[in-house]
């Protein structure tokens, strides 16, 4: 098990993912920490994906949706939204900080706010440390 | 790339790795062609450029090699890695991407995927208006037959001319005309729709027409529908208050005409959803009547004036020849007592004018007609104004969520006559593209029911956008690939886990998260 950071970004192929691809496009520099997963919609992510993530030993997790009303499916955003507020319910019932967890709403031509996003995840799990389910993982 | 090439040869059911210049290109593609056909390899791994900019191109190299074409999958080593991390940093979240990919791939199965023929070639219509007239000799224009639907008279010219101001009177004629004599154009005239099923390219509809039901097949279906002004009410009771619609009647058919007018255009008229051209309206109308009638005062008040694009040039020159602009400040008040007069305070002096009319213009108010009915039969969304969604306004303008299904017209919201015109054309030529292409791809990354595991919760049938889902007879969901776009939505909110989609089942998602957490060996 590697001690560095990791934050696990479920990114939506039209929203979240293509921003990231634009930030790489635009040489926007971020940290490497984050790994990137591509779902055709935030829609398609359930509350097991983001569970399953910490435990896997991932120290923060978000997922990456199109704009709000904008979303290339309809409202799959909305539905990830209720999934994600629904994780951070049992996270923070197994006394796993909420802010490990986070719903963002990014338009495909963004390109800058995909580093944004991970400045901010980033800046999260320093302040908050490594997971505490690191230690039951190893 | 050497060290990570290094990396995935250490990979767990890895036969070969190869580091090449361009996958991409005529030679790479034909490479990979010839180590999967040599080594018998089931599913290969990109490490290159992003998948949303090259997952077609090796689609094709999959399926040129005798595989599904589904069996692959790309790491983003480029876009998401080199781009963006310093040298060594993207070397070592290269290695953990690529093994990411390695691990889901490992798990990928085929794909179902087939070509189904547009077997119907010919386009619905629906509305008599003049997006239904455009819409209709725009697809017969270019070969293919249309069935037109209305439940008003069709291809009358009084009752689409008088329905909006701004039609450009001649080509509409002209139109209308090529539509009567267009052995192509099926008239329906005082008929409905009342079923819709089917597929792209292989619709059903059941029209109610005077004669009885008639079934009906068509490849694609165009909502032109058109929003009509509600008549005013002042009319009838001698008061002396009508539309910008009735004015601009009352324009062309008169002589007598009223020396003093005061047009209102209301601030953003019912939630801003209706009032797109009530402001070039009111220009347009002010200066008919003056040229008619020179001496005649026209003053036009309202919170702002919107005449956007070229109309900035009417706008300047209403104000040159005379018509008065009032910018308001709170409400605008009618009052009848003693002749109709009009009460409202200018913005900039803060004065309250009093303003006698021999006319009050107020803007239209719009309504489209059948909508809602029409949407629940063609299963379309509606918002919560009552206007129909459109799905893709950027991409693939005027299409709906329902595919092989366009709307024009006021379907979707206001518009003017000019941007209504470009609509319908946009609308038809949509559906040409779809009637005249031999096949459509069905199928691959598409959602499956496991009957086994499913509860008939009705989840799925609830919350999929493009009602995929349906119950079939044995009693289970089941999802038709025809429908599904592959959103995945219906997966993620399955309570029995049940449903599976092809390219991002769960155990997939699960293995590319574990490896990309655990993975890259530091």
């Amino acid at each position: 098990m590697t001690d560095r950071t990791r934050i696990v970004g479920y990114c939506c192929s039209y929203g979240g993912y293509s921003a990231a691809d634009l930030a790489g496009v635009m040489r926007i520099r971020y940290s490497s920490d984050v790994m990137v997963i591509r779902v055709p919609c935030a829609g398609r992510i359930d509350v097991l994906h983001i569970l399953k993530a910490f435990r896997h030993g991932a120290d923060a997790v978000f997922v990456a949706g199109c704009l709000e009303k904008n979303c290339h499916y309809e409202y799959g955003n909305f539905e990830a939204k209720k999934r994600v507020e629904h994780a951070r319910r049992i996270l923070s019932s197994i006394g796993i900080e909420t802010g490990r967890v986070e719903m963002f709403n990014v338009a495909s031509n963004q390109g800058w706010r995909f580093p944004a996003i991970v400045r901010e995840m980033v800046s999260r799990v320093e302040k908050l440390g490594p997971s505490p389910l690191r230690k039951v993982v190893e | 790339m050497d060290s990570v090439a290094a990396h995935v040869t250490s990979l767990d059911s890895v036969a070969l790795v190869e580091v090449m210049d361009f996958p991409c290109s005529t030679r790479g593609q034909t490479e990979i062609r010839d180590r999967i056909k040599e080594k018998s390899l089931g599913r290969f791994v990109v490490a290159g450029c992003s998948p949303k900019t090259h997952e077609r191109t090796f689609m094709r190299v999959a399926a040129s090699s005798g595989l599904n074409r589904f069996m692959f999958e790309i790491a983003n080593i480029r876009e998401q890695c080199a781009f963006v991390h310093a040298r060594s940093e993207a070397t070592e979240k290269a290695k953990v991407l690529v093994e990411a990919a390695t691990s889901k791939c490992r798990l990928l199965s085929p794909a179902p995927y087939e070509l189904v023929p547009v077997s119907s070639k010919k386009a619905l219509v629906v509305g008599g208006g003049l997006s239904a007239v455009v819409a209709a000799s725009c697809v017969s224009s270019q070969g293919f037959g249309v069935i037109l639907v209305d439940q008003q008279r069709i291809l009358d010219e009084n009752a689409v001319m008088t329905n909006r101001l701004g039609v450009p009177a001649e080509y509409f004629k002209e139109t209308l005309r090529g539509l009567r004599s267009d052995p192509l154009v099926r008239k329906l005239s005082g008929s409905e729709v009342i079923d819709f099923q089917g597929h792209p390219g292989d619709f059903r509809a059941l029209i109610r027409t005077l004669d009885g039901e008639e079934d009906i097949r068509c490849g694609a279906a165009i909502l032109a529908l058109d929003a009509t002004p509600i008549p005013s009410e002042g009319k009838d009771e001698g008061l002396r208050v009508i539309n910008q619609t009735e004015f601009g009647r009352l324009l062309s058919s008169r002589t007598d005409y009223p020396e003093r007018i005061v047009m209102i255009i209301p601030k953003d008229s019912s939630g801003g959803t209706f009032g797109r051209s009530d402001h070039l309206d009111a220009i347009t109308n002010a200066m008919r009547l003056k040229v008619l009638l020179p001496s005649a005062e026209v003053t036009i008040i309202g919170s702002d004036v919107r005449a956007y694009g070229m109309c900035e040039l009417d706008y300047r020159k209403a104000q040159e020849c005379g018509i008065r602009f009032v910018r308001c400040k709170g409400e605008v008040d009618i009052q009848h007592e003693g002749g109709p007069r009009v009460l409202v305070t200018d913005a900039s002096s803060e004065i309250p004018l009093s303003l006698p009319a021999d006319l009050i213009v107020l803007a239209d108010v719009l309504k489209l007609q059948d909508a809602e009915r029409l949407a629940k039969i063609f299963k379309i969304p509606v918002d919560a104004s009552g206007l129909l969604i459109r799905s893709q306004i950027r991409l693939e303008p005027e299409s709906t969520l329902r595919e092989g299904v366009f709307l024009c017209g006021g379907a979707s919201g206001p518009r003017l006559v000019s941007e209504e015109l470009l609509e319908a054309s946009t609308a038809a030529s949509q559906a040409v593209s779809l009637l005249s292409s031999p096949f459509i791809e069905v199928g691959g990354t598409v959602a499956e029911v496991d009957p086994e595991k499913c509860s008939v919760c009705l989840c799925c049938i609830r919350i999929c956008p493009y009602t995929a889902p349906f119950i079939n007879e044995d009693g289970k969901a089941e999802i038709d690939i025809q429908t599904c776009q592959g959103c995945g939505i219906c997966v993620g909110v399955c309570p029995s886990k049940a449903i599976q989609m092809y390219g991002c089942t769960d155990a997939q998602l699960d293995a590319q998260s574990s490896a990309s957490i655990r993975g890259g060996g530091r």
